[in-house]
């Protein structure tokens, strides 16, 4: 190092000062230097490319494959799964039908029993002559 | 320009450029930050690295310009208006590290006491081994001049250090 401009006795003091900051700055950036990065080290160029194909690609599968897909058309029912649901159907209203009946004759029974023992309405006197009455042998 | 040219070239650079920084700004996080950012300049601009000549210089003088952003946003300094020198305001802080060794942390004081650009110039000179050539051309500067700032600065260091240790602070 040409130190021209120094007092010799000062120049060995100056030269251990100099050595002593550099050892000082070459201390803190070996502290530091895992932390100084370039984004390239990271992502690298052909990354970007692959990872869109890639993900294109991923998202046009599912597109066409999976059922959640509203970008696939497919018919709701099969025709043997609207047969069997509507046999289903008849069978379950049938046998609703049925004991509709059976309720609407209980109740004219009811309706029936009803106006019979309205009040004010009388029953008939029995009447001890009539052969109605009489227990026959 | 290649990622493996581009950090072959860069990467033996590095130690040397964050210790300028550190000496400049002496603050262990600006520094980083300072470098941190240049390399991401340079890589941004890594096409047209090859046209900028020497690439040492270059780094050291985009650095430079960094620093002295720094300096200023942290409002640490003053422009000394016509005479094209930015002063420390303040006192530095001295690191812990010198905190048993008077002589050289007087040295460090005087260093950093100096006018910005000579600090600049000093540091370009003794620590990063330049050319006068090169750091005239960094600094916008005559040869002559460089050559006239370095004799100054490195006399007003001794000069100091001569009184300090003429007043029994110390001893050589």
């Amino acid at each position: 190092m040409e130190q021209e401009h120094f007092d010799p006795d000062f120049k060995e003091l100056y030269d251990r000062y100099i050595r002593e900051e550099q050892e000082e700055a070459r201390k803190i950036y070996n502290e530091i230097a895992p932390e100084l990065t370039l984004p390239a080290r990271h992502i690298r160029r052909w990354w970007y490319p692959v990872a869109a194909a890639v993900l294109i690609l991923t998202a046009g599968t599912w597109a066409v494959t999976s059922d959640q897909s509203p970008f696939r058309s497919k018919p709701k029912y099969t025709e043997a799964e609207v047969r069997q649901s509507l046999e289903k159907t008849i069978r379950a209203l049938s046998i609703y039908s049925k004991t509709v009946r059976e309720e609407f004759s209980r109740v004219e029974d009811l309706t029936a029993m009803t106006e019979a023992i309205k009040p004010g309405k009388r029953t008939p006197a029995i009447d001890p002559k009539s052969d109605s009455n009489t227990i026959k042998n | 320009m290649h990622q493996k040219t581009f950090l072959d070239l860069i990467e033996p650079l590095k130690p040397r450029l964050f210790g300028f920084a550190y000496r400049m700004l002496r603050n262990r996080e600006d520094a980083q930050d300072a470098l941190q950012e240049l390399m991401m300049k340079l890589w941004n601009n890594r096409k047209t690295l090859a046209t900028k000549g020497n690439i040492k210089t270059y780094c050291f003088t985009a650095l430079y310009h960094d620093c002295i952003d720094r300096l200023r946003k942290r409002n640490r300094f003053r422009l000394v208006t016509g005479s094209d020198l930015i002063e420390i305001e303040d006192k530095v802080n001295v690191d812990l590290y010198f905190e048993n060794n008077d002589l050289i942390r007087q040295i460090r004081e005087a260093m950093d006491n100096l006018p910005y650009k000579q600090k600049v110039i000093l540091e370009l000179r003794d620590f990063q081994e330049f050319d006068y050539e090169e750091i005239a051309k960094m600094m916008n500067m005559t040869v002559n001049a460089v050559r006239v700032t370095v004799a100054r600065s490195r006399a007003a260091i001794s000069e100091k250090m001569k009184k300090e240790i003429s007043y029994g602070t110390g001893t050589l």
